[in-house]
């Protein structure tokens, strides 16, 4: 159905009357759009939308950033943000945002980067203009304290009265991984392939703290806040331990180290399908949903998990998912767990 | 979470509703993706104009493919969620 579907659009696109619009899960859903570009109605001269399309970006100068090319941009940027996060998530957006400077500079790419930030600076270098939304993201979320030496980008933390050859900080991996899904949900820029790995955990970690709460504290600059969520489910040595095994596996070095990587994995793996398991666990305790609701978010969150993962091009195969989730729910006594093993004795 | 609206006055005084899906900037420009929430054949009457926050009597059309496709993107995305 799905190939014979597109030739019809195509043929009714040239046409250019109406598209069909049919997602790839229409079949599941069975809901469509149909876009219409022919405008039935007469002549607009008034037009009223919500209050919130209609902010002013009076505080926006930009004085720093001389290339039209970057400024516009980076207005651009600055109106998604204001469009779509609650003002108490942008302080550090507005605080950074004048005094950024861009520039452009081909010589990164000699480090594998296509863009950097740096924080200490609120300053981006670009070499591949397609990294610039990433790097604002940086910026957006960027707190720094000249006083306690700690600079605190996103869910990045690090002092920076330490070496940075000798320490990158925390939260490294989390925070790219981050960015990147930020990055392409709200500009549809190309994403990084070595933040690959990075940007799924994140997203996986996202289904668990809330799209809305997981967005403010990143902005914030809250790493601490967001391990404070987790505390909920976890203590906080596991945390940490979840958090370091991404920056681990972030680090370039160990791209390439693969026994490293693969239990590093599956570490990071089992903290999340815990941490998803007890956060429905503690739902059903408090009566919020039902046994058969449990099942049925638990196993489709198992089924993100895929038995092959990609770091940096890097294939590795993790055979044991299920067998691991089905230990975590024995030992966290998940509804109905005990009770169907009891029968199969 | 309550529906946003869209209204417009055209030329003869008619006040025309809409429900807005979704709201995107692109080059400079404010794009507005909405329904009448009509259907023709169980496919969702969807449109996309341009507006100017600042210009209550600014309502365009879109006039180049790059502009449709990125509503298309959104309206799958939509479909996502």
């Amino acid at each position: 159905m799905g190939s014979e579907l597109h030739e019809i659009i195509k043929l009714i696109d040239l046409f250019g009357i109406y598209f069909v619009v049919v997602p790839y899960l229409a079949n599941r859903f069975g809901h469509y759009f149909r876009i219409k570009k022919i405008y039935n109605h007469k002549k607009i001269i008034k037009v009223s939308v919500p209050p919130k399309y209609k902010k002013k970006y009076d505080n926006i100068e930009l004085n720093k950033i001389n290339n039209k090319t970057f400024k516009e941009v980076a207005l651009e940027f600055s109106k998604v943000l204001i469009e779509h996060f609650p003002e108490e998530a942008l302080t550090n957006f507005y605080n950074n945002l004048n005094e950024l400077t861009i520039k452009n500079n081909k010589l990164i790419v000699l480090i594998g980067a296509g863009g950097c930030y740096a924080p200490l600076n609120n300053s981006i270098t670009i070499s591949d203009f397609d990294a610039i939304y990433h790097e604002l993201f940086h910026m957006a979320s960027r707190l720094y304290s000249k006083v306690d030496g700690v600079s605190y980008v996103g869910f990045k933390q690090r002092s920076t009265k330490l070496s940075k050859i000798t320490y990158n900080g925390i939260g490294t991996g989390l925070n790219e991984g981050y960015t990147e899904v930020l990055t392409y949900r709200y500009f549809k820029s190309k994403t990084y392939s070595s933040y690959e790995f990075e940007t799924d955990i994140a997203r996986k970690l996202e289904t668990i703290i809330g799209t809305d709460k997981m967005t403010e504290l990143y902005l914030k600059g809250d790493l601490s806040g967001l391990i404070n969520e987790l505390k909920k489910y976890m203590p906080e040595d596991e945390i940490i331990k979840f958090i370091t095994r991404i920056d681990l596996i972030n680090a370039y070095e160990i791209k390439h180290k693969s026994i490293i990587v693969r239990e590093s994995i599956f570490d990071i793996y089992e903290f999340l399908l815990k941490v998803n398991a007890l956060k429905l666990k503690k739902q059903y305790d408090e009566g919020l949903i039902d046994i058969s609701t449990f099942k049925n978010l638990s196993n489709d969150y198992l089924k993100t998990f895929e038995d092959r993962v990609y770091v940096s091009l890097n294939e590795y195969e993790l055979k044991n998912i299920k067998e691991m989730y089905e230990i975590i729910l024995k030992d966290i006594n998940a509804p109905g767990y005990i009770e169907n093993h009891s029968n199969s004795k | 979470m309550e529906e946003e609206k869209l209204k417009l006055i055209d030329e003869d005084g008619n006040e025309l509703e809409y429900r807005i899906l979704s709201m995107f900037i692109y080059n400079n420009k404010n794009y507005i993706v909405y329904t009448d929430d009509t259907y023709e054949a169980d496919n969702l009457n969807t449109y996309a104009s341009i507006f100017d926050p600042d210009d209550d009597t600014v309502w365009e059309e879109l006039t180049t493919d790059e502009e449709w496709d990125i509503v298309k993107k959104i309206l799958v995305e939509l479909e996502d969620k």
